[in-house]
């Protein structure tokens, strides 16, 4: 890799990095929900310095081919997102329903009430009352 | 806003407004499952302990099934029971609310579609919340003949099992199922039966009725949205339920759409294999602790 090319990948690495930060900083995206991209984005920035420097230890390990590596260390970090974001659907899911629910049941007894109030505030005779 | 109501009540007529009500009110709440005796004059023996009365709810869930549900609720008032009857409209985009409203019929109405199994467990926490401490859960499509209720309810009420399954392949089946609805429910009644090491033969059965216990087991996060079907059941053995088989009618449907059918069918197999799979992971998992 050349060392234009290694500037070009920093550049737009911490381009992202500073975009995510950016988010987190005006609150589009929250610091629990950030921790992943973060850290995804400080790896793609060491990957332009790390690259080439790391291929004897790879090729040591049994790895034929280094870029491979990195694409696979790339992949399931957006893998890890990608997980991060389903547990967090299915947690919202969860809450949804449950506050479906009782919103649903909540309204019925209102409903119920105001019918029972409706009758009690009429006159006896309309109650059946004597 | 509740709070509002109730004082309002009291001040227009200076007595709680929440009182037993006459027909199994919703909002009579654990008071009505007293039947206190007479009043007690000055001097006389103390009153005898108030006596419980057993309540029971029949939980409907209804997805746009305005043509079905009157005649299911008619059928239901036709019958007789002296039972409280809940529908709980999943969000129908066809005119059910309006029927429901129009009768007059207790019902709760989701503000989104959370499917059969949301609605039914919206059903079950309606009755634990107001005191009910059986519920009878069945179709809004006019599948499940409301005639077999007393026979479903039987077992339950005489404490002889805490989930009364009703089943079809014992009982009388008026339609023929599917071969590829047939083959699952084979496959599953094999696995179910194995686990639970008793003979059940329709554990995709609707058609139900319920001891308080579970219902109180069902309104945490165990229960499913989709289909609650045999992962529910072998959920239910491992915690130590009793569940019994009671032969029941179930008639063909004939107007609206079932909740199985098209892609869904393969969606549901996956998903019920890997319900079951897990159910019997946490099971075992908690067996070696």
């Amino acid at each position: 890799m050349t060392l234009q090319v290694r500037l070009v990948v920093f550049l737009i690495s911490v381009a992202w990095l500073l975009f995510v930060l950016r988010m987190v900083k005006n609150r589009k995206i929250w610091e629990r929900y950030a921790i992943l991209w973060v850290g995804l984005g400080f790896a793609v920035c060491l990957m332009p310095i790390i690259v080439g420097k790391t291929d004897a230890v790879l090729t040591a390990l049994g790895v034929v081919h280094p870029p491979s590596f990195y694409f696979l260390i790339g992949l399931l970090g957006v893998l890890l997102i990608i997980l991060q974001c389903t547990v967090e659907i299915t947690t919202l899911v969860r809450q949804s329903r449950d506050a479906v629910q009782d919103l649903a049941i909540l309204r019925e007894r209102v409903r119920h009430l105001e019918a029972e109030l409706a009758r009690l505030g009429s006159p006896p005779a309309a109650r059946g009352e004597r | 806003m509740i709070d509002h109501l109730v004082s309002l009540g009291r001040r227009l007529t200076g007595r709680d407004p929440v009182q037993p009500a006459s027909g199994g009110s919703a909002s009579s709440a654990a008071a009505s499952v007293l039947e206190t005796s007479p009043a007690a004059s000055p001097g006389a023996l103390p009153a005898t302990p108030p006596v419980p009365r057993k309540r029971t709810l029949i939980v409907i869930p209804a997805h746009n099934e305005e043509e079905n549900i009157v005649e299911v609720l008619d059928e239901l008032r036709s019958l007789g029971l002296e039972h409280d009857v809940l529908v709980v409209d999943d969000a129908s985009r066809d005119r059910t609310q309006a029927v429901l409203q129009r009768r007059g019929q207790r019902h709760v109405r989701l503000c989104t579609n959370l499917g059969y199994g949301g609605a039914v467990q919206t059903g079950f926490k309606y009755a634990v919340e107001h005191g009910y401490d059986h519920v009878v859960q069945m179709d809004g499509d006019c599948q499940h003949d409301p005639a077999s209720i007393p026979a479903l309810l039987q077992p339950v009420l005489a404490g002889e099992a805490d989930v009364a399954l009703g089943s079809r392949f014992i009982g009388k089946l008026c339609y023929d199922v599917p071969f590829l609805r047939r083959l699952g429910i084979a496959l599953f009644r094999s696995v179910v039966s194995f686990f639970m090491k008793q003979k059940i033969t329709d554990p995709t059965s609707g058609f139900q009725a319920l001891d308080r216990k579970v219902l109180e087991f069902f309104t945490d996060d165990t229960y499913p949205m989709d289909y609650p079907d045999s992962d529910v059941l072998l959920a239910l053995h491992f915690a130590g339920f009793r569940i019994r088989e009671v032969p029941v009618v179930m008639r063909p449907r004939t107007r609206g759409q079932s909740i199985h059918g098209g892609w869904k069918t393969f969606y549901y197999l996956a998903k019920m294999f890997l319900a079951i799979f897990m159910v019997l992971l946490r099971h075992f998992r908690r067996k070696i602790r």
